[in-house]
């Protein structure tokens, strides 16, 4: 349902230009869950951002590529269009409860602002809706709760309510960007629990932005793994952690602490830094840092995200030289 | 469901109670009032601005005599302007006229000239403030040159020009007044809401798609409002100075049948050293209500900052 073609974002800044997103390719299925990890600043959010059609303009702006919604293409659509799909069509839960709630209104008046700007609700069946949300997403005392203000919620309930705008409308897609970084580890799992079971019950489409790989397994059927900007790793959630093959993902895993590890076991941590776009980089971006990078090659040509060898038809990488998938019939 | 409930229990905003009771909702400025409310300065200051509003709306009852009835007995006998005495407290001026029913009746020009400058100002200054923060580009260049141009002229004297070109008059007065705070009010709106038009909660209405003019009015404007209503009531204390500085140069309202603090001072160098009661009541009323206007707005200014909340 949602289809992403070669998407390029640049940002013009003062000391250059820099692409956040360069060449993404991503496809939704309706109903599925898909992960989109990575580490700060490698576009994962920019990414939502340009799906959202919210890229702070002038400054950024999509330069290539193309995002379909259900074959209608986003990029280059008018403003205004592209508002009225916003909130009805994709909506998305932004990573702090603590800011995203307007702190001067009652919460059961964002909801209802919500409904109103998409649905033709007059406002006791809004408030009814509103009711309903709070009390989907797990908030007791809904019908109380709806003068409350965001200052006398805890992070994981305005984190709830914050769930419940974006699904007011009955959106297909729903973007959550970081939805659970800035909860503590409990309400966490409560939270992505919710999410998980508010795409279940109302056959939304998730694209779940995290750089905590833990997420990803507990929620997401498919994981792409973003570098520097780039897809590297594209393979369903089970298969990419029974066999990461790219030498980015294998080190993010890597650097998960285990409790089942001895215990004075050094935490592994991936040398180096992502690259800056001064670095001025033709070949993989990961190349610098990567521990089986081929001295020729990997400096000199991007790898092209393709199937990998020995894998299922769905794990792509972008990798020239890509760790072998273990033999499934040995470890067995 | 124990889990939500137990989320429940970080919410308390009123201590003591029971985690599990819904506490009534209050609002930003709800919680504001209240602790305004603790706030003693602030409370003394909205007390005496209380009792200068009080006198004003109630000055024909309580000035012994009419602001321009004139008592022409001592006159006669020769004395300027004698002192106070039982039958007029605070004494009475070159004119033979009662300097008490004079501050009292003063009180409705000087209060009315500052409440209407600085709506004056907060009128034009919104406006201009918010074309600046939230259209930015072109409007944001041209309006804060504009203001830039304002702020280099001096107050007072930018009021005494505006006075000047405008003609004497209470009206006029009060436009003076009031277009000297408009280029304070717009930067200061400019400021706080370029800093929310950048927050979380904007972010989110807009990926709502909620309208522009909705966004703008429900979500970015109250919650840029805070500082630039504690500029407001500092400005009430600088208009009232800004009325007497006029009223004193002879800027100030024509009409001697409707006194006013400054203007009331504007005669008494030329009696100071024989009759200094006449310059001391208006001056003191002068301090007090200027006082009350900053004791109140440093109170709403912590009421209102969030690093001062609990």
């Amino acid at each position: 349902m949602l289809e992403i073609a070669g998407l390029e974002v640049e940002f013009r800044t003062q000391r250059g230009v820099v692409r956040a997103v360069d060449g993404v390719d991503l496809a939704l299925e309706a109903g599925s869950t898909t992960g989109l990890v990575g580490e700060s600043g490698s576009g994962k959010s920019v990414t939502a951002l340009a799906i959202m059609g919210l890229l702070p303009e002038p400054a950024a702006r999509v330069i290539g590529g193309s995002i379909r919604l259900d074959g209608v293409e986003l990029v280059g659509m008018p403003e205004a269009q592209l508002r009225r799909r916003r909130g009805s069509e994709v909506a998305m839960v932004f990573q702090d409860p603590m800011t995203s709630l307007n702190p001067v209104m009652p919460i059961g008046a964002q909801i209802v602002e919500t409904l109103r700007a998409h649905l033709r609700h007059d406002r006791r069946a809004a408030r009814r809706r509103a009711v309903e949300l709070l009390d989907f997403v797990g908030i007791p005392g809904p019908s109380e709760r709806l003068a409350s203000y965001p200052h006398q919620l805890s992070g994981g309930m305005r984190q709830r309510v914050m769930i419940a705008i974006a699904i007011a409308c009955e959106p297909k897609l729903l973007i959550a960007d970081e939805p659970t970084t800035a909860l503590d580890v409990t309400i966490q799992a409560q939270i992505l629990e919710l999410l998980r079971r508010t795409v279940d019950e109302r056959g939304m489409t998730l694209l779940l932005i995290t750089h905590d790989l833990g997420v990803v397994a507990g929620v997401c059927d498919r994981t792409n793994v973003m570098y520097a900007g780039k897809v590297v790793e594209r393979a369903p959630t089970a298969a990419l952690f029974r066999a990461p093959s790219h030498h980015y993902t294998r080190g993010l895993l890597q650097s998960i602490p285990r409790l089942d590890g001895p215990r004075k076991t050094i935490l592994a941590s991936i040398e180096g830094l992502p690259p800056r776009p001064s670095d001025g980089l033709r070949g993989c971006p990961f190349a610098p840092r990567c521990p089986a990078r081929l001295d020729d090659r990997c400096w000199d040509e991007m790898p092209p995200l393709e199937r990998l060898p020995g894998a299922t038809a769905a794990h792509l990488v972008a990798c020239w030289n890509p760790a072998p998938v273990p033999d499934e019939r040995a470890s067995a | 469901m124990s889990l939500p409930e137990a989320e429940i229990g970080a919410v308390g905003t009123t201590g003591g109670r029971d985690p599990a009771d819904v506490a009534p909702p209050t609002g930003l400025w709800k919680d504001a009032l209240g602790r305004l409310r603790r706030d003693r300065s602030a409370m003394a200051g909205l007390a005496v601005i209380a009792c200068f509003a009080f006198l004003a709306i109630a000055a024909p009852l309580i000035a012994p005599e009419p602001p321009s009835s004139r008592t022409y007995l001592e006159r006669l006998e020769g004395a300027c302007c004698p002192g106070p005495s039982a039958g007029h407290l605070f004494g009475l001026d070159d004119l033979g006229r009662d300097a008490l029913s004079r501050v009292i009746y003063g009180a409705r020009t000087s209060l009315l000239i500052a409440v209407v400058s600085v709506v004056i100002g907060l009128g034009i200054g919104l406006v201009l403030g918010a074309l600046a923060g939230y259209v930015g580009g072109a409007a944001d260049a041209v309006v804060m040159r504009l203001v830039d141009i304002m702020l280099a002229i001096p107050a007072l004297l930018f009021a005494i020009g505006l006075v000047a070109a405008l003609g004497p008059g209470l009206v006029q007065l009060m436009v003076a007044v009031g277009v000297v705070n408009v280029p304070i009010f717009a930067r200061l709106l400019r400021g706080s809401m370029l800093s929310v038009r950048e927050s979380d909660y904007v972010s989110a209405a807009r990926s709502l798609g909620l309208r522009p003019a909705r966004i703008l009015f429900v979500h970015v404007l109250p919650n840029a409002l805070s500082p630039v209503i504690v500029a407001a009531t500092l400005a009430m204390a600088t208009a009232i100075v800004e009325v007497a500085g006029l009223g004193f140069l002879g800027l100030g309202n024509p009409d001697p049948s409707v006194p006013e603090w400054g203007s009331m001072l504007a005669n008494t160098p030329r009696f100071l050293a024989s009759a200094p009661h006449l310059a001391l009541f208006p001056g003191i009323a002068i301090v007090l209500a200027v006082l009350g206007f900053n004791l109140i707005g440093d109170g709403l200014r912590e009421a209102l900052d969030p690093k001062f909340r609990r």
